[in-house]
């Protein structure tokens, strides 16, 4: 999967909140932290990446900060909001729920 | 969790706004370390994340103002008209509105407004407590208060005129007044005294709680008057406990007397036999939170039927306690509302009209920014943004100036209007006046807007003159002058029947004559004589005292006058003739009065006599009817010698001395109900305090003499209150159709004005467009006379259009006026033609200066140009 609108619909949201989640990150170390926890398999283009962060910024999900990064560069880092974390949990219960349906229908017995 | 939110989203979509280089210079920053993108990708997620500041809509918005500023700036003419024409409805209709607010909508300043009644008519202290102890399942509370007006000696031997407000211990509970100092009363303050008192003046209590502005008035707001007695001039008054909070009025319906300045506890025993012989006692009720005013009712009139057992007629009407206080201002409150909307919309139509004149001569500027590639969408949004911007200057100019007019419309307010002073204009007025500016900016900005949006570019670039495009807009824009003249038709109309009342109040014959009469209010003691023969006396004294002021003719007095709006006991009776069954009792006013009375205002005597002295006893029972009552009981024969049976309480045979002809008593627009006068001595209670004087010369050049006069005469125990000549009298009675005359004509004017710059305006860009075409005409032969003739005919074929459909609305509309209205029908054909006739020649008037122009226009100098 290496182009974003290959994602389903909607869980680049949930794939970038779930990130933050854990940690705040600045948007490049974003990009790499998804590549490396979905074992390389979900991967978001650069150019796709900003925009949907801001996105979620704009929507006060998550919030920004500049600091500096672990290269000594000042770099913006974005961090969950305590409305964003609820978000998160809503749209991940979302998920499985979906996912449990697909879940089930894909591995229906052929007669 | 949600506001949190919103929090961080408020934050960033101000910073987009206003720290716009700064965002910027941190989206480039974080965007700028992207190795695998080209420039241009990196470019396009820039956009992309701009795109979600969602701010774009406020961007444009701001563009299209800025651009709205300079465009209208450049048409300064323009620009100062339509804001004009707006300003000017606008501050009429804030001004109006805010008399609406203040007087109609605001609740009343007490707690729990709402549910909070009022008994109609006031009832006696024993109606009062027996009410109360009957009525506790649909009421939480009850109270009752009485005002009354009080003469104070001061220590320097002037007097000083209070009011006085008698009132239960629970009143200020009831209605959550807060007490700034000292206490509130307790039932231990209302405990009835050891010896009774009399009637008049109410007991007084030993305690007292002063209104607020009476304590800086008259003590210095100096708080070491708590505790102490409330003593002038040696004489020993209540002790004073508590303070009001400032601004607590008493709002009683009817009322012209002022909120009381000194509040004293009733501490009235309960005394059955006083049930109907006194009632100065409102009643006002707390409902409980689930009955409705109707079951309260049910509840009230079950309680005075256990009273009616004894009192006949006895009955207890209750109302919602706002709309009793402005039941008698709200119709002509809401229709003069509705007279400065359609006011409103008239300066609407008439800028909406300018906006399309001015759309027409930018036809080919809209055509060449489409052709460059301007959306529809964006010339309409232009269009609006300039509407906006006018309406805004219109409507805060209007708010200014209605701010400043505020004042005279105050003053000119006829005294009935409750809460006067408390209009002003407040945030409501200020958001109505915004949600009325930005209605009117959608509807005067839609007609342009679509017809911008509409926009035939080919054509217009290729016409290229200024003539295809008005031609278009020709039609749009005479319905809207039709529109125009049809509301201010309607409102003419209004003013047309308004000043028809007024002339007819002038000539209502009143029932008595009011030159050359001074009219007296004393207020005092005279009352605390306990015989009847000796408050008698005193007032027979009084009289002659005043009859030997040089200059004077005549004296008689009443407990109140005609007109005089003093509120003094003039009661209502039920009457019926002799031989009628009781069933056919009849209600009619009864006034008292003393002889001398129908002299003294000259009221016809139309047969058999009036009042002597002799007839001013309690034993002697005899009335004189009004015309009406005559007319009524003993149709077609002499009244005289005959008995009518009256009953303000127990029932009375009275022989009927004479018959006068009929006094307008409580209004000069109302002729009232059946009048039967008996005297002041009748029941014996003596108990007048308005004096009339006639005299030879003005009737003002008397007044220190009467004060000398009855301060002698009454010993001190008189003082004079109010000093009126009766023509004032008469003239404070036509206050209010005079005032709703006025704003109604103002209305009406103005829209006049409005609908003739309308026309006018029409009519000259209709002349310009087709300067051509006259100009042909004028060539091929048409006299100079003919094209006059031709354009004030369309502007008088326009209004007549207008007219018509003005008048059938009108015919409806007007009948909303009908309480206004005196002796003039809603529907008045006379008035209707006069104004059909009076807005004809306003249209030609305004169509005369555009025809003239077309007449004189120059046939070659046309032809060459077009």
């Amino acid at each position: 999967m290496s182009r974003p609108s290959d994602l389903v619909q909607g869980t680049l949201d949930l794939l970038l909140l779930k990130i933050l989640a854990l940690e705040p990150l600045h948007g490049v170390a974003i990009g790499r932290r998804l590549k490396q926890v979905s074992g390389e398999v979900l991967q978001v283009s650069d150019g796709s990446l900003y925009p949907a962060l801001h996105k979620l910024e704009q929507s006060g999900w998550i919030k920004a900060e500049w600091k500096t990064s672990e290269l000594g560069r000042r770099a913006k880092f974005y961090s969950l909001t305590r409305p964003g974390r609820k978000q998160l949990e809503r749209e991940a219960a979302e998920w499985q729920r979906l996912s449990n349906a697909i879940n089930g229908v894909v591995t229906l017995k052929e007669a | 969790m949600a506001f949190e939110r919103w929090f961080y989203i408020v934050r960033l979509r101000l910073r987009s706004l206003f720290r716009r280089a700064q965002v910027e210079r941190e989206l480039d920053e974080e965007l700028q370390f992207q190795p695998g993108l080209t420039a241009r990708a990196i470019a396009r997620s820039k956009e992309e994340c701009r795109d979600m500041r969602r701010i774009h809509i406020v961007d444009d918005f701001v563009k299209d103002l800025t651009l709205a500023i300079r465009v209208l700036r450049k048409s300064p003419v323009f620009a100062c008209a339509a804001t004009a024409t707006i300003a000017l409805g606008m501050a009429a209709a804030a001004a109006m509105f805010s008399v609406t607010n203040a007087v109609l909508l605001r609740s009343l300043p007490y707690r729990d407004a709402e549910r909070l009644v009022l008994a109609e008519s006031p009832v006696s202290n024993a109606a009062y407590v027996d009410l109360r102890s009957r009525t506790q399942s649909v009421f939480a509370d009850a109270a009752s208060v009485t005002v009354y007006r009080a003469i104070v000696p001061r220590e320097d031997g002037s007097a000083e005129k209070i009011s006085k407000g008698q009132v239960t211990a629970n009143f200020f509970r009831m209605l959550g007044a807060s007490i700034a100092f000292g206490r509130d009363f307790t039932s231990a303050d209302a405990a009835p005294p050891a010896h009774p008192e009399p009637l008049f003046p109410p007991p007084a209590g030993s305690v007292a709680i002063l209104s607020h502005e009476y304590f800086v008035r008259r003590y210095g707001a100096n708080p070491t008057i708590l505790g102490r007695e409330m003593r002038s001039s040696g004489q020993r008054g209540p002790v004073v406990v508590g303070v009001l909070a400032p601004g607590f009025r008493l709002l009683l319906p009817g009322g012209t007397e002022p909120s009381p300045d000194v509040w004293i506890v009733n501490n009235r025993a309960y005394d059955p036999t006083h049930l109907m012989s006194d009632y100065p006692y409102r009643v006002i009720a707390l409902l409980r939170h689930d009955v409705t005013l109707n079951r309260a009712q049910t509840k009230a009139d079950e309680a005075a039927g256990d009273l009616r057992r004894d009192y006949p007629g006895f009955r207890i009407r209750l109302v919602n306690w706002r709309e009793a206080l402005t039941a008698e201002v709200r119709p002509a409150i809401e229709v003069l509302m509705g007279a400065v909307m359609f006011l409103l919309l008239i300066a609407c139509a008439n800028v909406a009209n300018l906006l399309l004149v001015r759309t027409s001569q930018r036809e080919r500027e809209l055509a060449v920014r489409a052709a460059l590639g301007a959306r529809r969408g964006r010339l309409m949004r232009q269009m609006l943004a300039e509407a906006i911007l006018l309406a805004a200057c219109g409507t805060a100019a209007g708010i200014g100036f209605a701010h400043l007019g505020l004042r005279l419309v105050i003053h000119l307010l006829p005294a009935n209007v409750p809460r006067a002073d408390s209009i002003e204009i407040d945030w409501l007025v200020v958001l109505f006046s915004c949600a009325a500016g930005l209605v009117e900016a959608i509807v005067f900005a839609a007609i342009p807007a679509w017809r911008a949006a509409r926009a035939d570019v080919m054509r217009t670039l290729r016409a290229g003159g200024r003539g295809a495009a008005i031609a278009k807009g020709g039609f749009l824009r005479n319905g809207v002058i039709v529109a125009e003249v049809a509301l201010s038709f309607v409102l003419l109309t209004g003013a047309g029947l308004m000043f028809r009342s007024f002339l007819e109040l002038r000539r209502v014959n009143p029932g008595f004559d009011p030159h050359s009469l001074l009219t007296v209010l004393t207020i005092g003691d005279a009352h605390g004589f306990q015989q009847s023969e000796r408050r008698l006396a005193f007032l027979r004294e009084v009289q002659r005292s005043l009859l030997s002021i040089p200059g004077v003719q005549a004296v008689s007095g009443a407990p109140s006058l005609p007109l005089g709006g003093t509120g003094g006991p003039r009661r209502g009776v039920s009457w019926a003739t002799d031989f009628a069954p009781a069933s056919e009792l009849q209600r009619a006013d009864m006034p008292y009065v003393l002889p001398g009375y129908f002299e003294i205002l000259r009221t016809r005597l139309i047969e058999g006599r009036t009042f002597t002295e002799s007839d001013n006893a309690p034993d002697r029972n005899v009335a004189v009817i009004d015309d009406l009552t005559a007319a009524k009981a003993f149709p077609n024969q002499s009244a005289i010698g005959k008995r009518i049976l009256v009953s303000p309480g127990a029932p009375v045979r009275l022989d009927v001395i004479g018959v006068v002809a009929h006094q307008r008593l409580a209004s000069l627009a109302e002729p009232g109900i059946e009048q039967i006068f008996v005297t002041d001595g009748f029941h014996g209670i003596g108990i007048s305090r308005q004096w009339a004087l006639r005299t030879e010369a003005d009737p003002t050049k008397i007044a220190p003499a009467v004060r000398a006069a009855i301060a002698i005469a009454s010993n001190g125990r008189l003082a004079v209150t109010e000093m009126r000549t009766m023509e004032a009298i008469v003239d404070a009675a036509e206050a209010r159709t005079r005032f709703q005359l006025l704003l109604i004509g103002f209305f009406a004017a103005t829209a006049a004005l409005l609908a003739a710059v309308g026309l006018y305006g029409v009519l000259a860009s209709s002349v310009c467009q087709r300067t051509a075409e006259i100009g042909v005409r004028i060539a091929v032969g048409a006299e100079p006379s003919r094209i006059f003739r031709l354009v004030v005919g369309q502007g008088v074929l326009l209004s007549a259009i207008g007219i018509a459909i003005g008048g059938i609305s009108a015919l409806g509309l007007t009948r909303l006026m009908g309480a206004m209205l005196v002796g003039v029908k809603p529907a008045d054909p006379c008035t209707f033609a006069a104004m059909a006739i009076l807005f004809v020649a306003i249209a030609a008037i305004a169509s005369w200066i555009p025809a003239r122009r077309a007449a004189a226009i120059d046939p070659t100098a046309a032809l060459r140009e077009g």
